[in-house]
């Protein structure tokens, strides 16, 4: 399953490197606190979070990480999509909580 | 009583968001230049450019050195004190309790540049400074308190690491000396800083201590008092 398979299946808006969507995930990541991610995600997993401040790609990138989901609405600040473009980190949205975003993902065989 | 134009939240080239302009004696001639009389060098989880600000300021103006600590609730804590000594006693604590993470080959969170008082680079810090400390709120501002500091949150109404934002009330057991607003307007009882971590935002948000001196003391004597004025710099 690719970043582009879920953006597309859970209705995900895209907002940079959309040249990186043919991405592999090889599962999940739900936390809004940075040094859990950094303990426990690994290279190709997709983080939702609601956290939009630019560290949020630092680690994103640093970990391999396939792609970032920003949950509930929340919007990115312009310097975190600045660096998402500069680290061709794909940076999606959605309205859903990230309850329902890690659900629907699990649930599509995200594990 | 004295009064003292203050800017108590800037960072060096060491924190991974500030701009590698950010060197001691660019950062003390800027803060001359907007007429502030004090500064507080508070770097993300570390103090280590902090005795280099001391130097290049020599007594042109008064240095407070600090860190802004990232709390395990990810709050961010505006610790500042007399001497870069006793900063670094809590950038002791704060590396303790920092998770471990590798050097990487490449560094996505900036420079985190350690520099002498002439701005010249001596080093890259690779801890996570970034990342949050295991310190809880009341353990860190215990820990501040017992090496001489002074601890307000920082910009509290932010919401990624303001103290409200996080939390949503200021804990009533917290003893903090203060409050940081920001960001957005001013705030009665609030001090204003800057935050800056380009040259041309130091003193942009400055607070006017009214203060028999500049020690930590006097500064958490003022604050517990309210006796400061904070102001915008458009």
């Amino acid at each position: 399953m690719t970043v582009k398979d879920i953006a597309e299946t859970l209705g995900l808006e895209v907002l940079t490197a959309p040249e990186q969507l043919a991405r592999d995930i090889t599962g999940g990541c739900v936390s809004d606190l940075l040094s859990q991610v950094m303990g426990t995600a690994a290279e190709g997993n997709v983080w939702i979070t609601i956290q939009v401040h630019p560290n949020v790609v630092g680690v994103a990138s640093l970990l391999e990480l396939a792609a970032v989901i920003i949950a509930q609405g929340q919007l990115p600040e312009n310097d975190t999509l600045a660096k998402a473009h500069e680290q061709h980190l794909p940076v999606l949205t959605s309205k859903e909580t990230a309850f329902t975003i890690a659900g629907r993902l699990y649930e599509i065989g995200v594990r | 009583m004295p009064t003292w134009r203050a800017d108590l939240h800037i960072h060096t080239a060491l924190s991974g968001c500030a701009a590698v302009e950010m060197i001691p004696p660019l950062i003390v001639a800027r803060a001359r230049e907007q007429g502030l009389t004090m500064i507080g060098i508070a770097d993300h989880n570390s103090a280590a450019n902090t005795a280099a600000v001391v130097e290049a300021a020599a007594d042109s103006i008064c240095v407070k050195p600090g860190l802004e600590l990232e709390t395990r609730e990810t709050v961010h804590l505006l610790c500042l004190f007399d001497t870069p000594a006793e900063a670094l006693s809590l950038q002791s604590l704060v590396y303790q309790h920092l998770p471990h993470a590798p050097p990487p080959e490449h560094n996505p969170f900036g420079p985190h540049v350690i520099v002498g008082r002439d701005g010249v680079a001596l080093g890259r810090e690779y801890r996570p400074l970034f990342l949050a400390t295991d310190l809880s709120l009341e353990e860190a501002i215990t820990a501040v308190h017992e090496r001489g500091g002074m601890v307000l949150a920082s910009h509290v109404e932010r919401r990624a690491h303001g103290l409200l934002g996080v939390l949503g009330f200021v804990p009533p057991e917290a003893a903090l000396d203060g409050l940081e607003a920001g960001p957005g307007g001013l705030v009665a009882d609030r001090i204003a800083g800057s935050d800056a971590h380009h040259l041309d935002e130091i003193g942009s948000r400055y607070t006017v201590f009214e203060a028999d001196g500049a020690g930590v003391g006097d500064l958490r004597r003022c604050l517990a008092a309210g006796a400061f004025r904070t102001g915008v710099v458009v």
